[in-house]
């Protein structure tokens, strides 16, 4: 860089004593230093040492319960004691399979409406509203009065329908086998929400000149889509996809409110456990494991998707 | 290996934060800090004082509107701070963190172990023993439920039992009493309903699948609590003592002497299965789903003919605005069992006579006063007058307060007549011999009361769940459930120590 002559010359201009320009540069460094200072010590209180402690603490057979007796290093007998634990085994499959599917059906979802939105021509923004919504309600409020109203197999307006369908009764929540599927609709319904206002805003942003262009030379709406704007919007759906993940891995409050992990253990997710044995049952050593377990899956799942979308979008 | 750090110091020194937040969520006012005329009352007499009072939904608005001329007369205010879900794991919370919730509180018996062994309340002391007619409690609830390891910390005031509640006047039609018989070859007993699991499941099969409601809607035989976490493991327990608790042995959760869990046994197996059937066959559908009061209200809307449940479903029921059934039930114990399961035998053994064993599933609650109270002179005079027998009484019978029976002063037939419930004079006499049955009875079976008892209930609940969803067979869920008790009870200081404080409940 200071080989380059107009660089350096406006860099150190000769009219400018040297050391006082370093200083200022040391009084801009301790100002930076001052301004991030907060950020770090909230860093560090709030992310870096409770991390560190949950690791500690997984380490460890601290149990809130056992009171008096003295909290002892037990290494790694909780990461091991998770893989024997048949019900960290089926809290894991089942988050697994929410994710695989609750995911994928979201983002897809919230495609289709996002590419009707941008496309209507009428009531374009009373739409857009309409569906932006869910945003803007609580976990609580979506599990108990839509969820459980939505779903209620007696009272609902889902089996109401189907019942006009002659679909017989679907005991929605209280079926193993369709406890699950309730939850991923309602994660997708809420969800789909984010997916839309990310994606809207990203077809919003692209240049109509180049879909002008293939419709010119011959595309159709479809192929234009296929090559054109799909292409154009994979790093916003790459991002959304992403925190999507991350999220429906750590999917809680729906099941909580709603089913409580149950019926049995159908829809028993890992955060719901990690809470029902640390908070719940005291034993804190076990859930922190139990935690960590689930930050490096996030982890895992969301550099390998990373990783994915950034060779598929070069 | 002992790292020489002891749990208070670890959790004083990582929980800080994490205790305001809980206290926090737990009611903003019971984090103040006590007002200047209040610690001034501290030296000179209690006149000023203000206390808070932490309990459920229900039983503190009640207790304090009985409580206004008793504030006017001595000038201490009370403040409630009131929990509507879960205040027993709200309270552990607070215990554990070392947060402040309330200077008197109302806790649930379950959790008086993790309580009253880590000291987080006063002991109570004689001259309020003396005020509030210690003898009056009723025994179980006074000498086994009030205190730990020979020191009373709480005074008993809500008496947790369960029992059956049916539908008489269906039991009582001589219609419905032939068409029965001829069924089954035996008469229904509208006095006692079914007496035995057996019979129940008569009962219930008989009562399945037609309108016998004046509300002309298909019908059911039975009503209780199948979900995880709402009310699950007191309804199971309660199906499972007939077979489970054997009349000459003390042990139910464990065998006492080895800590061995016994909920894996032929007789909770035989229990679990029973149970899933009457759910999937004679239960509304759904059932599955059916938790705390949802299931009670199945027959408060004469959809089922009986339901075994806390006392709260007759006083429930004594409410016309929730409740079609006012005037129409019977009470009697839980359906007992002849054939009855030995756990030192290990073998099932034949009862000459139905043998019942009376569950006190949930124990009741207590009040106590927190160890770190600033107003302890005033939270006592409070409790002296709010635990007086007078004032017990009228709370329990007035509606909504949620208080059963505790006290032998309580089994007045007369005041719940004259209450605003207006009971039938019948109707309380079964009600109120029904609980007192229940609590003199010399099975009955204590609930599990022990250092870290969520964890235990988690792994049961869990385990029984997954058998009624149909995802697991009842023994290999109920080994589960008992390996995973095993392991607790190692982690919670083993088996000695846990059977110490069991032994303490059972009074062996």
């Amino acid at each position: 860089m200071s080989s380059r002559p107009g660089v350096a010359t406006r860099a150190r201009p000769s009219a400018v004593p040297v050391a006082p320009a370093r200083g200022r540069r040391r009084k801009r460094s301790y100002v930076r230093l001052v301004l991030l200072l907060p950020a770090f010590v909230s860093l560090a209180f709030v992310t870096i040492y409770p991390l560190g402690f949950t690791v500690y603490a997984s380490l460890t057979d601290w149990n809130l319960f056992n009171f008096g007796a003295p909290v002892r290093f037990v290494g790694f007998r909780n990461w091991i004691e998770l893989w024997r634990d048949q019900n960290f085994l089926i809290a894991f499959k089942n988050t697994a399979v929410f994710v695989l599917i609750a995911t994928p059906l979201t983002y897809l979802v919230g495609l289709m409406v996002a590419v009707a939105l941008d496309t209507a021509t009428v009531g374009k923004r009373f739409f857009r509203v309409l569906f932006w919504l869910p945003l803007m309600l609580s976990s609580v409020l979506v599990t108990v009065v839509i969820g459980r109203m939505m779903f209620d197999p007696f009272v609902g307006p889902v089996d109401s329908v189907l019942d006009r369908l002659g679909v017989p009764q679907v005991l929605w929540l209280a079926n193993p086998r369709t406890a699950m599927m309730t939850i991923i609709i309602l994660q997708v319904w809420w969800g789909t929400a984010y997916t839309i206002m990310l994606l809207v805003a990203a077809l919003e942003s692209l240049p109509p000149e180049l879909n002008e262009a293939a419709r010119v030379d011959g595309a159709g709406e479809w192929r234009a889509f296929w090559e054109i704007t799909f292409p154009l919007l994979l790093p916003v759906s790459s991002a959304v996809f992403l925190i999507q993940i991350v999220d429906a891995w750590k999917v809680f409050d729906i099941i909580n409110v709603l089913t409580g992990g149950g019926p049995g253990t159908a829809t028993q997710s890992i955060s719901l456990l990690v809470f029902q044995q640390g908070v719940q049952g005291g034993n804190i050593s076990y859930a922190s494991a139990m935690a960590w377990m689930l930050t490096v899956t996030i982890a895992v799942v969301a550099g390998t998707v990373y990783w994915l979308s950034r060779r598929w979008t070069d | 290996m002992s790292r020489g750090i002891s749990r208070r110091q670890l959790l004083q020194q990582a929980t800080g934060a994490a205790a305001g937040a809980v206290a926090a969520a737990c009611g903003g006012g019971a984090l103040r800090a006590a007002p200047t005329a209040a610690r001034a009352a501290q030296d000179g007499g209690t006149a000023g004082a203000k206390i808070t009072v932490v309990g459920r939904e229900g039983t503190i608005p009640v207790l304090l509107d009985n409580s206004q001329d008793w504030m006017a007369q001595t000038g201490i205010t009370v403040e409630p701070v009131v929990v509507s879900t879960d205040l027993g794991r709200k309270i552990l919370q607070s215990a554990v963190t070392g947060a402040f919730l309330a200077d008197v509180q109302l806790h649930d018996d379950n959790y008086g172990a993790d309580l009253y062994a880590r000291g987080y309340y006063q002991e109570v002391p004689a001259d309020v023993k003396g005020t509030v007619g210690w003898d009056d409690i009723v025994p179980f609830y006074r000498d086994r439920l009030s205190g730990w390891q020979g020191k009373t910390y709480g005074i008993p005031y809500d008496g947790d039992n369960m029992f059956l509640t049916y539908r008489r006047d269906l039991m009582a039609d001589p219609a419905i009493q032939e068409r029965f018989t001829a069924a089954y070859g035996y008469g229904m007993d509208p006095a006692t309903g079914p007496k035995s699991w057996q019979e129940h499941g008569q009962y219930a099969e008989f009562f399945t699948g037609w309108a016998w409601d004046p509300s002309g809607e298909e019908g059911y035989g039975l009503s209780s609590m199948w979900k995880r976490g709402g009310g699950l493991f007191w309804a199971f327990c309660s199906r499972a003592a007939a077979y489970a608790k054997h009349p000459g042995a003390p042990d139910f959760y464990f065998d006492v002497e080895t800590g061995d869990p016994l909920i894996n046994s032929e007789a909770f197996v035989r229990a679990l299965t029973e149970w899933k059937t009457e759910m999937e066959t004679y239960a509304p559908p759904g059932a599955l789903n059916f938790e705390w009061a949802n299931g009670n209200d199945q027959l408060m809307t004469g959809r089922v003919a009986m339901v075994n449940y806390w006392a709260d479903t007759g006083k429930d029921a004594q409410d016309p605005e929730n409740s079609t059934v006012k005037g129409k039930l019977g009470y009697h114990l839980t359906p007992g069992s002849t054939d009855v399961y030995n756990p030192k035998a290990r073998a099932w053994e034949t009862q000459p006579e139905v043998s019942h064993a009376p569950f006190l599933g949930f124990g009741g609650r207590n009040f106590a006063i927190a160890r770190d109270t600033k107003q302890a002179e005033a939270s006592w005079e409070f409790l002296k007058h709010a635990c007086s027998p007078e004032t017990t009484l009228t709370v329990s019978v007035t509606p909504g307060s949620g208080m059963d029976p505790v006290r032998e002063s309580q089994f007045n037939v007369d005041a719940w007549v004259n209450s605003p419930f207006q009971w039938n004079p019948d109707e309380a006499r079964s009600y109120l011999d029904t609980i007192r049955a229940n609590l003199n009875h010399p099975n009955l079976v204590a609930d599990l009361r022990l250092p870290g008892w969520t964890q235990y209930q988690d792994a049961l609940e869990t385990s029984v769940s997954a058998v009624l969803a149909g995802s697991s067979e009842a023994q290999g869920a109920l080994d589960q459930a008992a390996a995973q008790w095993k392991s607790i009870t190692g982690q919670l200081g083993g088996a000695e120590k846990q059977m110490t404080y069991y032994r303490d409940l059972l009074g062996v």
